[in-house]
């Protein structure tokens, strides 16, 4: 115990929109803990939850009053009143991911209510980004209604993707209009594993769309919860004719990236 | 302070108010408002601006208006022209004015121009005073003199760099549009006697937003987050305080010299996009090379082709500069502006 409380050990808190995650972190131990667990109704009490869920997780070998510097980030940063400092989750992004896969050049941010394409130096330096936060088309509240529409399982959506003989092309993205197009999609009889490779492309156009409006280059990554969907990260290799790097646990990049700037912060 | 003039309205920084003022009026400028966007006139994809105005007058919001004085600036204002003469002039008998509007500079620009203020000003006449030499030379005097006021307490001779911070300038054009001029200038001289410099310090890094009228919630954002001063280049701040410098009239005796001084005054101004020359980018490629910009941020409300082209070309000359450039996006209207907070700091954290 004497040994963890001489470390700087710092944490970072991601409020996103569907989930909150939190990791605590030291430059000697890494990565020590972390949680993921959704936002709901009160930005404030998710950051909480996230936290010490996370310090539970880790045997309660740390307190709270054993952090030295948090930075919150993502929508609900502003909330996190207990956080040292908030910054923007396309810059912890970008530290998370370029922490993960050194020399990452673009990073693919899908997360519950937004996407974001981020170009970054190779040393984790962001140089430009794109940002849709307008609507929730292409983003993991698009796919948990089209999974509910057809009735399968969101962790689902990638195995049954791969059976797929063909993709079927899905014109609208606007959440509201995509979920009628598939309902008339099941109703022709079109099987579902050809609709669920349709939405996963159109996803990765989309996003692919965005990425042609900045400077993007190799390697790629891929963070937030969609990265989990290997059939969305299938897509967007195949209309990126590029690899993507996908951490093993990515939807909490950005509250890692707020670790380690939380890490820079104090020293 | 009473008012007692009749109030004639304006869309574009390209009016002379001075010549509305001369014939009797009391100049005031129509700004889009706060109102949700559901006017019969146009469609969704046109010009949120016109569209903003023409709701306003569809509602009946203007009816105490004397007349409308559009200047033909670009083709959506054209458009708002046949619905205000549908609306005000051929249902309410408001007199409702076109000017035209060269889209160059030289001397053949500004001798149509001047035809054209000659033409306005007979008109005005004919709705309210005659617009005589006396008139208009006390009209300059009075709108150049908050230009003045401005010049003096700034560090630098430039517009650009006024001594207010954004949100005191916008709020005094917001203002300067719609009271009478005599009690803008004589609260701008307080309050800059009392305040000093507060902005446009010279040798310091600062942050530039241009393209069309931002919401005041934006400016407020931007005030809040940016670690830099922030100036502005717009047609609410530095194109509108550009009114000719009482200076002009120096030599004028008659009406004709002071319109075509006028003339050439608005037209030599710190352009707007729709003026085909390339001294507004001669201007930004000066500032580009200097060691204070820290960034450039284009505001944009959508529909608006000038205003596209003018970030594309914008955007290409500061890439080549190495300037960091953002471009958001807001709808007229719109109230909450958190959405955009995310991509302004993440933005401020580039240049940092």
């Amino acid at each position: 115990m004497e040994e963890l409380t001489a470390m700087p050990i710092t944490a970072g808190i991601d409020v996103g929109s569907l989930s909150a995650e939190a990791v605590v972190y030291s430059p000697e131990r890494g990565i020590i803990t972390y949680s993921i667990v959704p936002t709901g109704a009160n930005s404030r009490r998710a950051a909480e939850r996230a936290l010490s869920e996370a310090l539970a997780k880790n045997g309660n070998s740390l307190k709270f009053g054993d952090l030295d510097y948090i930075v919150a980030t993502g929508y609900g940063r502003i909330s996190v009143d207990f956080a040292n400092k908030a910054v923007t989750e396309i810059t912890c992004h970008a530290k998370g991911a370029s922490f993960l896969r050194p020399g990452v050049k673009t990073v693919i941010d899908i997360g519950g209510q937004d996407s974001k394409v981020i170009t970054l130096d190779g040393r984790g330096k962001v140089t430009d980004f794109v940002m849709n936060d307008k609507c929730a088309a292409g983003t993991g509240r698009f796919l948990e209604v089209m999974a509910s529409a057809l009735e399968v399982n969101l962790t689902d959506l990638a195995s049954l993707s791969r059976k797929a003989a063909e993709s079927v092309p899905i014109s609208s993205m606007c959440t509201v209009f995509a979920e009628s197009e598939v309902v008339s999609l099941i109703a022709e009889g079109t099987p579902p594993e050809n609709i669920i490779r349709g939405l996963h492309d159109s996803i990765a156009k989309r996003v692919a769309g965005m990425a042609g409006r900045l400077n993007i280059g190799e390697p790629f990554a891929m963070t937030g919860g969609v990265a989990k969907n290997a059939g969305v990260v299938d897509s967007l290799k195949k209309i990126l004719k590029a690899d993507i790097f996908v951490p093993p646990e990515p939807q909490i990049a950005g509250a890692l990236g707020a670790a380690l700037l939380a890490s820079e912060m104090i020293q | 302070m009473p008012n007692s003039r009749p109030k004639v309205a304006w869309v574009c920084s390209y009016t002379p108010e001075e010549i509305i003022h001369a014939a009797g009026f009391q100049p005031v400028r129509l700004l889009a408002g706060d109102d949700p966007l559901i006017n019969k006139s146009f469609p969704p994809n046109f010009c949120p601006y016109a569209r903003q105005i023409a709701q306003r007058l569809e509602k009946g919001l203007e009816d105490e208006l004397a007349g409308l004085v559009i200047a033909n600036s670009c083709n959506a204002m054209m458009h708002l022209y046949n619905v205000a003469r549908k609306t005000l002039r051929q249902e309410k008998n408001i007199f409702v004015y076109l000017l035209d509007l060269p889209r160059h500079q030289g001397p053949l620009a500004q001798a149509y121009f001047f035809n054209r203020l000659k033409e306005m000003s007979d008109f005005l006449g004919s709705q309210g005073k005659a617009v005589t030499a006396e008139a208009l030379q006390a009209a300059v005097r009075l709108y150049g003199q908050t230009n003045k006021l401005l010049a003096e307490s700034s560090l630098l001779p430039n517009p650009l760099f006024p001594p207010l911070q954004p949100l005191a300038y916008y709020d005094l054009a917001a203002e300067a549009t719609a009271a009478p001029r005599k009690s803008i200038n004589l609260s701008l001289e307080r309050k800059l006697r009392d305040n000093g410099q507060q902005n446009g310090k010279e040798g310091q890094p600062y942050l530039l937003l241009t393209g069309t009228i931002p919401p005041r919630g934006l400016l407020e954002l931007m005030e809040e987050s940016a670690p830099f001063q922030l100036l502005q280049e717009n047609c609410m701040t530095c194109r509108y305080f550009s009114a000719p410098d009482p200076a002009v009239l120096e030599g004028c005796s008659t009406r004709e010299d002071i319109l075509a001084n006028l003339a050439a005054s608005y037209l030599t101004k710190m352009p707007c996009p729709r003026l085909h020359h390339s001294a507004r980018y001669h201007i930004y490629r000066q500032l580009f090379q200097g060691p204070n910009l820290k960034g450039l941020i284009f505001h944009d409300f959508g529909f608006c082709d000038l205003s596209h082209y003018d970030s594309l070309h914008l955007r290409a000359m500061a890439k080549e500069a190495g300037v960091p450039f953002l471009r958001i996006k807001t709808e007229l209207g719109q109230k909450n502006l958190g959405q955009l907070k995310t991509r302004l700091e993440a933005f401020l954290e580039i240049i940092a």
